[in-house]
């Protein structure tokens, strides 16, 4: 019996260093690109440094300065405003698509496609073309308002009260695709039986939606919920190409100004705090995720 | 079990990291002090070489990072210097003009750099990268005469850390063709502000895609308040009062229509370069730059006006040809091994050899003499016709070349607060209140008083 179990345990540990050998060239790259730079800005969040010559350490001073810094609280403020505006309406509208093309319709496999086809289309490009759409003289959203009689359409991304709902319309559009995918995969996993037992019981396609649809789905919501957030607090390229943060400061998000602290103002130090402080947020958020999803989650 | 295999197969993959680190230290350390050794021999050698045969300088290699507008001009200059220093070869480089700044200061922060590198002061002197260059000009008697003034005005704490090969200053653009279809007189090089308003408002006509604007603006911070910094104020001056009769005079031109408003510049991207090329624009307030793009155009027969240029006007009691200017320097990195060739490198350019070649392709260069002037001017075959005011035009800089004013106080402040008042959501009272105190707040509390300007 001993004799037995020590057998395994040196079969297992060969067959372990063979697949951590297979790991390896992985976890090499995880380790030069991504976790010493992520600890490197860690420790440099407590330091002052341009990008020459010496690291000064200045402890929480970066932390201190950020708590009174008006310009990081307009960027915090717009990030979370426009989770809150781009979060729920992506996932709702990628449901809402992948319901419907789930089965059943014709050409299906191009409406798919239609959908799917902003998401790999590069975000510079795509910029460009929703810079003309949203264009509030030329453009054809404002020529179709300004023809159904509404005098005063909105400025869009030159104005500082729409430009975070535009570049959040853009980010929601571009985003669809990606989660809709998501969600028809993980319609595939609803059985038809559920359905055709709803039917008997005389249910209508809003009430299977809410009642059958929506819970068999709630791991994959819940999986899709993580990602959307940690993206649109990450989000840097739409802002970056369509309004730079403008007019005035009204779409300047945390990565926006991190960026801009870093290679523009060259504060190495403090554009790390805020990435440490962004960092947090998401930490925190994901953990009440977690936490709600004995709530609402149906495995 | 698991975790204790875990434990160290991370532990060993961190000593392999080690190692690796490790062998990049050695090896660098290796490399510097294998450089020493040769920088040890070469100023032995040297010794040597100077008593036997001075006919053979040691060949050396330097590297240049250049604007990439300019690259080409640095590149037929340096066909000429290699002419008169055979010995020293210079590698020419160059980065996208957007991410010039951010690249160029992560090669030199890197240790990768470069020997010389161009630039505004400004942007490069918190590097503490700068080799002052007093001591070279003084063992090298280079004739600093033809820099005028800014020689000593560009000081930074009482060095002369660059040289500037060129001024980048505003000047006015016109359509000529458009000026004689309307039977308007061409601008005259003594104009005020308010007589260029008028002069816009007359030139402007048609709608849509006939519409030509009588006057054009980059939307640029620096495009408002040329007027405030005219008359000698400086965007970093405690009271900004001049700045906001500059920046309603923008606004009054924007609600005349007579020049494209801020909102539909930016967002169609509009460069005044190349707008005015298409030919709907009548005048056209942009830099000394767009001279040769202008000529290069006619050569290619992509320009089908006639066109000249005029100083850009001047506000109600200050005289006429006072502009606005961006001296580009030519600096060396303090930790270049071969400070005696790239100082020849950056007095060639910058001096008047140098400074021939860029002006005869219609750039208004730091360096100024008889001949020089002359190449800028050109033998009259070479538009434009004009061009000769220039040469006496009274410059104040486009803002003081102290670190950090253009990445703080121009792009994170003056541009977006500019901004609002231009769209009308700030009025501007406010703008110049918040500018005011965000520019003591975000710069001064940090910069002011660190560096000085000047002897």
């Amino acid at each position: 019996m001993d004799h037995t179990l020590k057998k395994t345990s040196k079969l297992t540990k060969r067959n372990r260093i063979i697949a951590y050998t297979f790991l390896l060239p992985n976890l090499l790259g995880f380790f030069v690109f991504i976790f010493f730079p992520v600890i490197a800005s860690f420790f440099m969040s407590f330091t002052s440094w341009n990008g020459f010559g010496k690291i000064e350490f200045v402890g929480l001073e970066n932390f201190i300065d950020l708590a009174q810094d008006k310009g990081f609280r307009i960027s915090f403020v717009n990030t979370l405003l426009f989770t809150l505006i781009s979060v729920p309406i992506t996932l709702f509208l990628a449901i809402v698509v992948a319901v419907l093309l789930n089965k059943g319709v014709k050409f299906i496999k191009i409406f798919r496609t239609a959908v799917f086809l902003p998401y790999v289309t590069a975000p510079v490009a795509v910029a460009v073309v929703w810079q003309l759409i949203f264009n509030p003289s030329m453009g054809p959203i404002n020529g179709f308002l300004s023809s159904v009689g509404i005098d005063n359409p909105p400025g869009w991304l030159s104005s500082p009260d729409w430009s975070l709902i535009s570049v959040s319309i853009v980010f929601i559009w571009h985003n669809i695709g990606y989660y809709m995918i998501i969600y028809l995969a993980g319609l595939q996993n609803v059985p038809d039986s559920l359905y055709e037992a709803a039917d008997i019981d005389g249910a209508g396609p809003i009430v299977k939606f809410f009642k059958i649809t929506i819970p068999m789905l709630s791991p994959v919501i819940f999986f899709t919920s993580i990602i959307a957030l940690i993206q649109s607090f990450k989000v840097f390229d739409f802002v970056y190409v369509l309004t730079e943060g403008g007019p005035g400061r009204s779409t300047n998000v945390l990565v926006y100004s991190i960026v801009n602290t870093a290679f523009e103002r060259y504060e190495y130090g403090y554009a790390s705090a805020m990435a440490l402080i962004l960092f947090l947020v998401i930490l925190v958020i994901s953990y009440i995720q977690f936490q709600g999803q004995k709530k609402w989650v149906n495995y | 079990m698991i975790l204790k295999k875990i434990i160290v197969v991370m532990s060993a993959i961190i000593l392999l990291l080690g190692l690796v680190a490790g062998c990049g230290a050695e090896n660098e350390s290796g490399g510097a002090s294998e450089n020493n050794t040769t920088t040890g021999s070469e100023s032995g050698s040297e010794g040597t070489t100077s008593d036997s045969e001075s006919q053979k300088p040691e060949e050396v290699t330097i590297r240049a990072a250049v604007f990439p507008g300019d690259e080409e001009t640095f590149k037929i200059a340096y066909e000429d210097f290699k002419k008169q220093y055979p010995h020293i070869n210079v590698e020419i480089d160059s980065f996208p003009i957007d991410k010039y700044y951010e690249k160029l200061r992560l090669e030199l922060g890197g240790g990768s750099g470069y020997d010389v590198f161009a630039g505004q002061i400004d942007s490069m002197v918190d590097s503490d990268m700068l080799l002052p260059l007093d001591d070279l000009i003084n063992e090298n008697n280079t004739d600093v005469s033809g820099y005028g003034t800014l020689y000593d005005s560009m000081r930074v704490n009482g060095d002369v850390v660059g040289l500037p090969y060129r001024k980048s200053n505003w000047m006015m653009f016109y359509n000529k063709d458009l000026f004689d279809a309307k039977g308007v007189d061409y601008p005259s090089d003594d104009m005020t502000w308010d007589d260029f308003r008028e002069l816009a408002k007359q030139m402007t006509s048609g709608e849509g895609v006939d519409k030509i604007y009588g006057a054009y603006f980059p939307h640029w911070a620096q495009a408002w308040y040329l007027p405030a910094v005219q008359t000698g104020a400086t965007i970093i001056d405690k009271d900004l009062t001049p700045f906001k009769d500059a920046l309603q005079y923008r606004m009054d031109l924007e609600s005349d229509g007579s020049i494209m408003s801020w909102t539909e510049s930016k967002s169609t991207k509009t460069s005044g370069g190349s707008y005015f090329q298409k030919g709907t624009l009548a005048m056209n307030i942009y830099g000394d730059w767009l001279v040769a793009s202008l000529r290069k155009a006619e050569e290619e027969g992509k320009l089908s006006f006639d066109w000249d240029v005029a100083p850009i006007p001047h506000p109600e009691d200050v005289a006429k040809n006072t502009s606005l200017a961006l001296p580009v320097t030519l600096m060396i990195n303090k930790e270049t091994e071969q400070q005696q060739a790239a100082f020849e490198f950056v007095q060639f350019m910058t001096g008047e050899q140098g400074a021939e070649h860029f002006a005869s392709s219609g750039i208004l260069t730091g360096y100024m003499s008889d001949k020089v002037k002359e190449a800028y001017i050109g033998d009259g075959s070479q538009k434009p016709e004009n061009i000769q005011y220039f040469l006496e035009t009274k410059e104040y800089s486009e803002y003081p070349m102290l670190p950090g004013v253009r990445n703080v106080i121009i792009k994170t402040i003056f541009v977006p607060e500019g901004e609002l008042a231009l769209i009308g959501q700030q009025t501007i009272d406010e703008t110049i209140e918040i500018i005011t105190e965000r520019v003591q707040d975000e710069w001064a509390d940090e910069f002011e008083g660190l560096y000085k300007l000047g002897n």
